[in-house]
């Protein structure tokens, strides 16, 4: 088992659990750690799931309860740290 | 991603649904754990051991064993006595908080009553002193999803004392309202929502007034820890 695999489980695992049992923007902050060093997809699942556990659309709520907004600022800090990780990388 | 969400929505809920019935599962068997490493007396054990001798601190963790679980059931008896109160006032259904509530970054929570049970959206919930914590967002078989009144986002009509005001959601169960400063507000005034039958939906903790404007800041909160919200009763509006 490399590092690599070893330390993105156990942040999946962690970010999972702290977005459920603790805090969701905790979860967030180690996914975006986690995005500065590895193009980390499965990330998006826990930011997905969290979604769907906890967004509630509501039409009296304006954006924040309009848009799955985890799940979007997990997918757009996955893409735009994309420079971030290629000169970390190389 | 977007496409699973996508389906989600547009089916109502066929993803969600099994994944709050999943956390609403764990959550009860944390509790169920939680409570026989409690009964278990093995930490209280533990701390004993290095003070007393064996025998002493065998019957001291019993005891002490004995006392917390008095304690905890006393507390859940005092929750659910509190919630007896409110029952008298309608018809309804008291239930347990399942999940955190300061994890969702969108002000929800879930509890372990569904359709089944005879929740329906639109419900209001309560707490045992009869305070207005949120509506009932979602439904599912065994499980809901409650929106929190005082929600990040959230603006609600309501009456600070018998002044009219827009009481903004900050989310962890706190609000704040925008008074004029003529009108004479004090700490510890309640706050009724009259969209939710005139019920009380917080109290006035602090009031931030400033000379050069012409408002002055209310900051609402729930006059409860919620993070000890145990129990929650739903009742229609």
């Amino acid at each position: 088992m490399s590092r690599e695999f070893a330390l993105r489980s156990c942040a999946f695992i962690v970010a999972l659990i702290c977005g459920v049992f603790f805090s969701a923007w905790l979860a967030l902050c180690i996914m975006i750690v986690l995005f500065i060093r590895y193009a980390a997809w499965e990330a998006l699942f826990v930011a997905l799931a969290l979604d769907l556990v906890w967004f509630v659309p509501l039409e009296s709520g304006g954006l924040l309860h309009t848009v799955p907004f985890i799940a979007v600022i997990a997918a757009a800090a996955l893409w735009l740290l994309e420079p971030v990780r290629a000169e970390i990388l190389h | 991603m977007a496409a699973l969400l996508a389906i989600d929505i547009s089916t109502g809920g066929i993803l969600r649904a099994p994944l709050r019935a999943m956390l609403v599962r764990v959550s009860s068997g944390m509790n169920a754990i939680g409570i026989r490493i409690g009964e278990s007396g093995y930490f209280a054990s533990k701390r004993s051991l290095a003070r007393e001798n064996a025998r002493l601190e065998a019957e001291i963790a019993q005891l002490n064993e004995r006392d917390a679980a008095r304690d905890s059931l006393e507390r859940e008896n005092e929750m659910l006595r509190a919630l007896t109160r409110v029952v008298g006032s309608g018809a309804g259904i008291s239930a347990p908080v399942r999940s955190s509530l300061g994890a969702s970054p969108y002000g929800t929570f879930l509890v372990g009553v569904g359709r089944a049970e005879g929740v329906s959206e639109g419900n209001i919930v309560l707490t045992g002193a009869g305070f207005v914590v949120g509506t009932v967002a979602e439904v599912h078989e065994h499980t809901a999803a409650i929106a929190m009144l005082f929600a990040p986002g959230i603006t609600i009509e309501a009456l600070v004392g018998d002044i009219p005001a827009a009481v903004e959601g900050q989310g962890g169960g706190n609000a704040r309202a925008q008074i004029p400063r003529a009108a004479i507000v004090t700490e510890g005034m309640t706050v009724s929502a009259p969209g939710y039958g005139g019920r009380h939906i917080g109290v006035v903790g602090k009031i931030d007034s400033d000379a050069a404007r012409s408002e002055q800041t209310a900051y609402i909160s729930l006059p409860i820890n919620l993070s000890s919200l145990m129990f929650v009763y739903i009742a229609p509006l």
